[in-house]
């Protein structure tokens, strides 16, 4: 138990409480983005109706690249990123570097899909990795979604400062919130009770936020950290350790650049080294980047998912004229060390993805634990300001917001769908996302009784759960028996998860309400 | 697929031990009047038990098992606690009417349990997943309580100066 003196708990209490209410939509916006971000991968692969093949980088990438090379302008043959897309088609992005139009540096050069089982050329694209990488159609859906988590889609880099600044406000939230609670231990265990709305309402508050105080600290952190280090982090870094100089700083982060050696040399059999990787890692590759290649100096970096029981992705460099292993590199600086640690035990707690579905949806479970502890503490905010017409009104945001995002998430994914057959996703998709959002906004400015607007919006979100697996499989070519004839389990899964999420809530905002813990609801205007 | 199940044993049991810390907690049974129970001896070592597979996970080196416990061991105990006593009542009820009519189904009285299937069981599951429900039936009744107690007050014949 903390106890604190009366005017330094009602300060605490100010800042927890106007943080929260100034900012609470914007930062329930990146939290419920970041859960669902967890998902990002399986949400793209489910969006285009599963992947046609499985590990695309086991599938003679080698002989691959040879073909292309034959192809490819000579200036763009110094370095080749190699991976594969929502569908499982095999991208090679041969590049050199240059600067773009923004004056940044940047790839430049060509990005090629092959079918990875024919080999067959499917697009064939020239110019900055920037435009190149944001071009393919059927990665809209994913990208959107991670960009909205990470940058608000407001541009670089106030996006990031934006987001980084709501992760600090939520570790501000989340430290005040413990110190303003003085019998953490003692209601630990005690349900949200049967009494008044705003009683209810803070026990719901306080049960959630304790229950998930160490992540909320732990994600807060973490994402703050991965918003401020590349825009703010790393200049300042450069400036008080380095003097200033970037090179000094980049070679101490990512390593000293191999010595230049422009003989020409016979480039190394790919896959082979490809096999040998995934044999030592665990697990197939998902990247592979090669430098200089039909050089003496060639060097094949390949990433790897983390292995069983592990936490951390994998690189292994590789000699691209001998094929010989040259070692692990650490995600920072050349020699394992407690800094290289900390950043990778940072990734795995904030993005959650080490460990495959079950790790997946603990982080999504946690997240959506912490959008709820965001919404139910703006709900208690309002309810103690009920009395006051303007918070009320602001109140009526709150339902809108929070079911209003997840809504506009389905009207991105069926704008997605729905010109996903035109290649026009790039335009559709935040425009389906835009265009569904102004429903439940105007029905929080038409409607004034809480319980009412509740229902409608539920309604709305339940409907839009329940049709977008019907859109797809009205959409897609591939049914549900074609799927698991593919081994695309997943894609039937979340079509029948969105099935039930959404029949669930139109049930439940559809029944007829006895009695409702929201039923001393005030009416507003008597809509 | 061995750091799945582990981790999956684990929370398990984290569950479980806040689960018995629930179910004792002295504050959670007196603002939910339950009967007031003496302090378990066994208290101590369910708090042991809820963070021993977390250590043990660590002592054997198990870093991804031991994350996802850390994230999903807090997220089910949440779920566990956020549900109020009538919750577990109730399901513990149902469990109960089931397992005797499955002893009845045994003992092959299929038509009884046919038709408790039929009717009473889903009535009853739906009763006792939406407490709003029992509210209103609870508070139907009260209010016809009430008004059988009006119609026969005493106050109410006294007042009445004809049936004086």
């Amino acid at each position: 138990m903390i106890v604190l003196a009366t005017d330094r708990t009602k300060r605490l209490l100010a800042i927890h409480g106007w943080s929260g209410a100034v900012l609470g939509l914007l930062l329930y916006v990146v939290v419920l983005t970041g859960a669902v971000a967890v998902f990002a991968g399986d949400i793209g692969a489910w969006a285009v109706s599963g992947a046609d093949h499985r590990d695309p980088l086991s599938r003679w990438v080698g002989v691959a690249v040879s073909n292309l090379a034959a192809e490819i302008p000579d200036e763009y043959e110094q370095d080749i990123s190699i991976f594969y897309d929502n569908r499982g088609d095999l991208r090679f992005f041969f590049h050199t570097h240059a600067i773009n139009p923004d004056g940044d540096l940047d790839g430049k050069g060509v990005m090629v899909t092959l079918d990875t089982e024919t080999h067959k050329v499917l697009s064939w694209q020239e110019g900055f990795g920037a435009d190149l990488f944001s071009a393919d159609p059927a990665e809209a859906l994913t990208r959107f979604l991670v960009d909205l988590h990470v940058t608000l889609h407001v541009p670089d880099p106030w996006g990031l400062y934006l987001t980084g600044l709501l992760g600090f406000l939520m570790l501000s939230a989340a430290v005040s919130g413990f110190l303003l609670h003085r019998h953490l231990i003692r209601d630990l265990f005690v349900a949200p009770r049967l009494s008044s709305r705003l009683l209810q309402a803070r026990d719901r508050h306080i049960l959630a936020g304790t229950w998930g105080l160490l992540f909320a600290v732990t994600l807060a952190f973490t994402g703050a950290f991965f918003s401020f280090a590349a825009p703010l982090g790393l200049p300042v870094v450069s400036m008080v350790a380095f003097g200033g100089d970037q090179d000094a700083m980049i070679e101490t982060l990512s390593g000293a650049p191999a010595p230049e050696d422009p003989r020409p040399a016979v480039f190394v059999n790919l896959d082979g080294v490809l096999r040998q990787s995934a044999l030592r890692a665990g697990t197939q590759a998902t990247f592979v980047s090669v430098e200089h290649r039909g050089r003496a100096d060639a060097r094949i970096s390949l990433f790897h998912r983390p292995p069983e029981g592990g936490f951390r992705t994998v690189q292994h460099v590789y000699d691209g004229t001998t094929g010989l292993f040259l070692g692990v590199k650490p995600a920072l600086g050349t020699a394992p060390s407690a800094g290289d640690t900390v950043f990778g035990v940072m990734s795995a707690l904030h993005f959650g993805t080490f460990a495959g579905f079950l790790s997946r949806l603990i982080w999504f479970g946690l997240g959506l634990a912490m959008a709820y502890v965001t919404l139910t503490g703006l709900q208690l905010w309002l309810r103690r300001r009920e009395e006051a017409p303007g918070w009320r009104r602001i109140g009526r945001a709150v339902p809108a917001v929070g079911y209003g995002l997840p809504i506009a998430l389905c009207g991105a994914t069926a704008g997605f769908f729905l010109s996903l057959g035109a290649g026009t996703t790039g335009f559709w998709t935040p425009v389906g996302f835009l265009l569904s959002a102004i429903p439940p906004l105007v029905l929080a400015w038409r409607v004034g009784d809480p319980l009412r607007l509740r229902r409608y919006v539920r309604l709305a979100l339940g409907a839009a759960l329940f049709g977008l697996p019907l859109l797809r499989l009205l959409l897609a070519d591939a049914g549900w028996i074609d799927l698991l004839a593919r081994a695309e389990s997943a894609v039937v899964a979340m079509d029948l998860v969105l099935l039930l999420a959404g029949g669930g809530l139109l049930f439940a905002a559809g029944r007829r309400r006895g009695v409702s813990a929201f039923a001393g609801a005030r009416p507003e205007g008597g809509k | 697929m061995t750091a799945s199940l582990l981790t999956l044993a684990t929370i398990a049991l984290s569950s479980a031990a806040v689960a018995y810390l629930a179910f004792h907690d002295p504050k959670r049974r007196r603002v939910f009047a339950e009967p007031a129970r003496q302090r378990s001896p066994r208290r101590a070592l369910a708090w042991t038990l809820a963070y021993l597979p977390g250590v043990l996970l660590l002592v054997f080196d198990q870093w991804a098992a031991f994350m996802m416990w850390l994230g999903g061991a807090p997220l089910m105990g949440w779920m566990v606690v956020s549900r109020r006593p009538d919750f577990y009542r109730g399901s513990c009820s149902w469990l109960h009417s089931l397992t005797l009519q499955c002893q009845r189904l045994r003992q092959a009285d299929r038509a009884e349990t046919l038709r408790w299937l039929r009717g009473g069981a889903v009535r009853h599951a739906i009763a006792l997943r939406n407490p709003s429900r029992k509210v209103a039936d609870l508070e139907a009744r009260v209010a016809e309580l009430e008004r059988l107690v009006h119609d026969r007050s005493p106050l109410q014949v006294s007042d009445d100066p004809d049936a004086r």
